[in-house]
């Protein structure tokens, strides 16, 4: 295949202006940018984000294209390394702002840094004007993709940093070249060959000089093709070589392994997949994935089925939270007589969560679980398939709830700081009349069936709103997050302790009678603190008329196509390849580029073959400081019939490899017959 | 940096695909500093005489670089480790090369020297890359030492020439209005500064420009140039120093001379080849001027006393001097006797060196030369910046 498209610096085309970066560059970098941006968006389970970046990337590259283009090497295009350094500091000082920008989700708090670079990427392209700047690129995508490595939420992000370090590798070669051409316009070499030459100081220079540098002294040169290959063998080093450097570090990395804060990998996940972050945001509308995927099995001599995955007691501004005692009300000191219930819990698929139906007695498998502090369990080794036995606490049906347990007011499971007034109000009117602790519960649970409907397509709470009060108030639907929140809310109003929880409630068990939790079994709840039942689920969502098409158990995937599997994947992988591609496409023009030509390695070869006859005729090696005269005239008496042909041969190659003439097909075909014929003459 | 960081999070953390990544970078790394490493090694540097130039003049070194492996390399520079005493300014890079087994391949680098003199060297430093650029490594190298030779630079003058045999009229003159002599050689444009008494009307009509009458100096005319070379004698002060411009000074006259058909000698320096041509004479002038140094132990009066006797009758014996002398007044007073002209060039030490103890140009120094019949002429210290 000949490639011929000289207006991306390809193929066969006049001489090029080398001295300067080019579209190649151009095309390079932004691929480069591009599959590091569009990991960071991936790495937060958001391909918006991803392709938003990958778009200014695009529209910045050819931007500065144009500028490079237009503007040539002007005053303006030299003040590029100033505008980098003003773009970094805005970036540095405007990223929350325009983290928010963002379209979807904005990158979680301990991403912020990934906005950062992300951000930098972007608009660092627009800037991008010379090779200091180009290149200078590479710093923020590097750190992006260590950062995104570090949360390890996209593994994909191998493969995209290995096309980013392919196009790196030969932009950098390329530059370096550059510099080289540079240095060597600036040693003399093309004005004194000219004036050997006799040649006028018209001729375009760094055309010129390239054309002689590449046909004399660069014609042994290892190159941007070696670059590619050595960015390539790296590669392969490092798929083989990764796992055996990993394992074998294991045993020493083992004793002071460093947790990193965990990240929501997104809100259209599946939620067995990522681990229940430290602070969730209610009231979004329909944002997680409820497919009938299994995710757990879950079986259990008892009869709780609420699996909780995560606990919260702080809420402010829509966002429930882990104050830092929350751990003081966790345990079973509560329960009166508690039973002690046997269950076990398998993952189908990845998850560091371990859904518990209650407070743990003890655990009877391995024991890398860790406890949280609020009772909730991580697991270290999230692989799918492993299987967890333990026993639970339940409460002990002897017994029924009917007193909260007097906890002191500042604990915050008591807490009513941020509790609208209308929903306070509204929580003291249901309660009106009530007897009893547990009277009171009921009684709210009642009131939010009343006020509000289920449905799991609702909308999300505009971001000026309180979610709890818009959902009771305003919107007057929600699903389970609104319907849990308005209940502890509520509960705390009246003065009972409350907590919200998430988690799992699965209904459809096989025929061995196991639970199979599915991803639409993903719930989030209340929990009350009583005397004897200890901490008791109140979940209004039963008592509330469902909106038709919005029941609750309905497949819910807010997901765009390009974000389920399996269309998710073949994206993924197919960017990646196509960058990979685009860069070893890329690579391998330049390689032709800057090949000196089948005919020129052909010739090259002829001469080594001549050499080696030589020697085999002298039976010595040729000696360093020979010049070839000098070998041949050593070799002569050795050479018989085929010391005039040898002579010939000699002057022949000696013309060739001491000028920047081309090998023509004629001289090579005539030398590689005359060889045939000394090989014969020597015999 | 970003490698080892990598890494160093990869342990900690023990995410899959930072120990990707954190492997790629360190491979890459290595890699590079093994391409880079390999880049310098095996190498033979054979050089090409340099031969003189004048200061200022541009000077190319060219080396021959041979590989002793069959392997290719990314492309290597050059650069050699130039005497200290060499002061130069626009070196360039040297040419980028990638060695060849079995061929010379030849870099080159240029600069232009700022001073004269004999100067030698032969360490070079080679400097390899990979072939992306990312790792630099140096080599040092000695090879066969190669010599150059930085001739003054001719630094234009005006200077009065005294009445002397052999020397003609009055208006016998140098500098811009070199050429003067006593008898017409040919007409040539007129320069700014020529004499007007000069200007040839009748050809200057025909032609449609100014043209002037060239005088061929007397047959018998003779200079002898002696500079003072006493320890101590050459004040330098950076980039300057006295010697230089009495050397460009002495280069350009010697120049005129000989263009006018004049004997010119350098007692103690250069012998005066007979059947040489002018440019020939001036080479060997320029060479035996390029290595003169203040190194003698004799004053430049004792100089004066041994070279006077020698030189032919009707001679001007310049003798150029920064520092003072006491006994040059003495020495030129016996040498008159024998019909030889002597004429201090005099330098201002303090020009150049403004603490400088003492300079020739000291008025209780003048006077005594003045004293002796001498004229000495006070020489300009600036040199016009023509290059």
């Amino acid at each position: 295949m000949t490639v011929n498209a000289p207006w991306l610096g390809l193929g066969k085309s006049e001489p090029k202006d080398r001295s300067r970066i080019n579209t190649l560059d151009f095309l390079l970098m932004s691929i480069g940018s591009a599959l590091a941006a569009y990991s960071a968006g991936m790495a937060v389970s958001s391909p918006e984000v991803g392709f938003y970046f990958m778009r200014l990337i695009a529209v910045g590259t050819l931007f500065s294209w144009l500028v490079r283009r237009f503007l040539g090497n002007s005053w303006l295009v030299r003040t590029d390394g100033i505008l980098y350094t003003a773009l970094g500091i805005f970036v540095v000082s405007q990223t929350v702002m325009l983290n928010e920008i963002l379209p979807g989700d904005p990158f979680p708090r301990p991403l912020a840094a990934a906005a950062y670079l992300g951000w930098m990427l972007a608009l660092g392209s627009f800037v991008t004007w010379r090779d200091g700047t180009l290149l200078f690129q590479a710093v923020p995508a590097i750190a992006l993709f260590g950062l995104i490595g570090c949360y390890d939420t996209f593994r994909d992000v191998t493969f995209a940093f290995f096309g980013f370090l392919l196009c790196l590798a030969t932009l950098f070669s390329r530059a370096n070249g550059r510099d080289m051409l540079r240095w060597a316009a600036e040693s003399g070499f093309l004005l004194r060959a000219e004036r050997k030459r006799g040649e006028a100081a018209e001729v375009k220079r760094d055309q010129a000089l390239y054309e002689r540098l590449r046909t004399g002294p660069w014609r042994w040169v290892a190159g941007p093709e070696w670059a590619l290959a050595s960015a390539m063998i790296v590669v392969l080093l490092s798929v083989l070589g990764a796992p055996v450097v990993q394992k074998s570090v294991e045993t020493v990395a083992g004793n002071f392994r460093v947790q990193v804060a965990q990240v929501n990998p997104g809100r259209t996940n599946s939620p067995a997949a990522f681990q229940e972050p430290n602070d969730v945001r209610i009231g979004r509308g329909p944002n997680t994935s409820l497919t009938r995927t299994p995710v757990f099995e879950f079986s259990t001599q008892g009869r709780e089925r609420y699996l909780r995955t995560g606990i919260y007691d702080r809420y402010a501004g829509g966002q429930w939270s882990q104050a830092p005692d929350i751990g003081f009300t966790a345990g079973p000191q509560y329960i009166r007589e508690p039973l002690e219930v046997e269950f076990s819990i398998r993952r189908l698929v990845p998850s560091p969560n371990v859904p518990v139906p209650g407070d743990i007695a003890e655990w009877r498998s391995p024991g890398e679980l860790r406890r949280m502090p609020e009772g909730t369990f991580r697991s270290s080794d999230p692989a799918a398939n492993r299987e967890y036995v333990g026993v639970a606490y339940e409460a002990n049906p002897q017994f029924a709830a009917e007193d909260a347990v007097e906890l002191s007011s500042m604990n915050s499971m008591r807490s009513v700081a941020n509790i609208p007034p209308e929903v306070a109000d509204f929580a003291r009117k249901a309660v009106e009349g009530a007897q009893t602790d547990r009277e009171k519960a009921d009684r709210l649970m009642q009131a939010i069936g009343r006020q509000v409907k289920y449905n799991i397509r609702a909308g999300a709470t505009p971001d000026d709103k309180d979610p709890v009060s818009y959902f009771l108030f305003e919107q007057k639907e929600g699903y389970c997050d609104v319907f849990a929140s308005a209940m502890v809310l509520m509960a705390r109003s009246v003065g009972l302790p409350a907590r919200y929880v998430q988690g799992f409630l699965p209904d459809e068990q096989d025929a061995a009678g196991r639970y199979v939790v599915l991803e639409k079994d993903y719930h989030a709840w209340a929990e009350i603190l009583f005397v004897d039942t200890g901490w008791t689920i109140f979940d209004a969502t039963g008592l509330a008329e469902a909106v038709e098409g919005g029941e609750r158990g309905q497949e819910a995937d807010p997901r765009p196509w390009w974000e389920k599997e399996p269309y998710k994947q073949i994206l993924n992988n197919g960017i990646i390849i196509v960058g990979i591609l685009a860069a070893g496409f890329l690579g391998w023009s330049q390689l032709r580029g800057n090949s000196v030509g089948p005919r020129r390695n052909e010739f090259d070869r002829a001469y080594g073959s001549f050499v080696a006859m030589l020697e085999r005729a002298r039976g010595k090696r040729r000696r360093q400081w020979e010049t070839p005269d000098e070998f041949l005239g050593s070799a002569a008496a050795s050479l018989g019939e085929g010391k005039e042909l040898a002579a010939d041969l000699n002057r022949r190659f000696t013309r060739v490899l001491y000028s920047s003439d081309p090998v023509t097909e004629e001289t090579l075909r005539s030398i590689q017959t005359d060889l045939r014929e000394l090989r014969k003459k020597i015999k | 940096m970003a490698s080892l960081f990598l890494a160093v999070v990869a342990v900690l953390i023990q995410a899959p695909s930072l120990f990707y990544m954190g492997t790629a970078l360190f491979a890459l790394i290595g890699g590079s500093n093994l391409q880079a490493w390999l880049a310098v090694r095996g190498l033979r540097f054979d050089r090409l005489p340099v031969g003189s130039a004048r200061v200022g003049d541009l000077v190319t070194v060219e080396v021959q670089v041979w590989s002793d492996y069959r392997i290719r390399r990314p492309l290597i520079t050059i650069r050699d480790v130039l005497p200290d005493k060499l002061l130069y300014r626009d070196l360039t890079p040297s040419l980028p090369i990638a060695p060849a087994y079995d061929l010379p391949i030849e870099t080159q680098y240029q600069f232009r020297p700022l001073r004269r003199g004999k100067y030698r060297w032969s360490k070079l430093i080679v400097t390899g890359s990979d072939s992306l650029g990312l790792v630099t490594k140096q080599l040092g190298v000695r090879t066969e030492p190669v010599e150059l030779t930085v001739v003054p630079r001719p630094i234009p003058v005006s200077l009065d020439l005294p009445l002397a045999a052999g020397w003609g009229i009055s208006e016998a003159e140098s500098g811009q209005t070199r050429g003067a002599g006593i008898e017409p050689r040919g007409i040539r444009e007129y320069n700014t500064g020529d004499s007007l008494r000069h200007v040839h009307w009748k050809s200057s009509a025909r032609a449609g420009k100014l043209l002037v009458k060239e005088f061929e100096a007397g047959t018998h005319a003779a200079a002898a140039f002696l500079i003072q070379r006493t320890a101590g004698s050459d004040i330098v002060n950076k980039e300057r120093s006295s010697l230089d411009l009495i050397c460009g000074h002495l280069l350009y006259l010697a120049e005129v001379f000989l263009q006018q058909g004049a004997k010119v000698e350098f007692p103690g320096l250069s012998a005066h080849s007979a059947h040489g041509s002018v440019p020939d004479r001036l080479v060997e002038i320029g060479e035996a001027l390029a290595s003169i140094e203040d190194d003698q132990p004799a004053p430049v009066s004792s100089e004066v006393t041994r070279i006077l006797p020698t030189l032919p009758l009707g001679s001007v014996l310049f003798v150029s001097l920064t520092v003072p002398d006491p006994h040059l007044a003495e020495a030129i007073a016996a040498g008159q006797t024998r019909g030889v002209t002597v004429v201090p060039l005099l330098y201002d030490a303090r020009t150049i060196a403004p603490r400088a103890a003492a300079s020739a140009t000291d008025s209780g120094f003048v006077e005594s030369l003045r004293r002796a019949n001498t004229n000495p002429v006070l020489m300009p210290m600036e040199v016009a910046s023509d290059r």
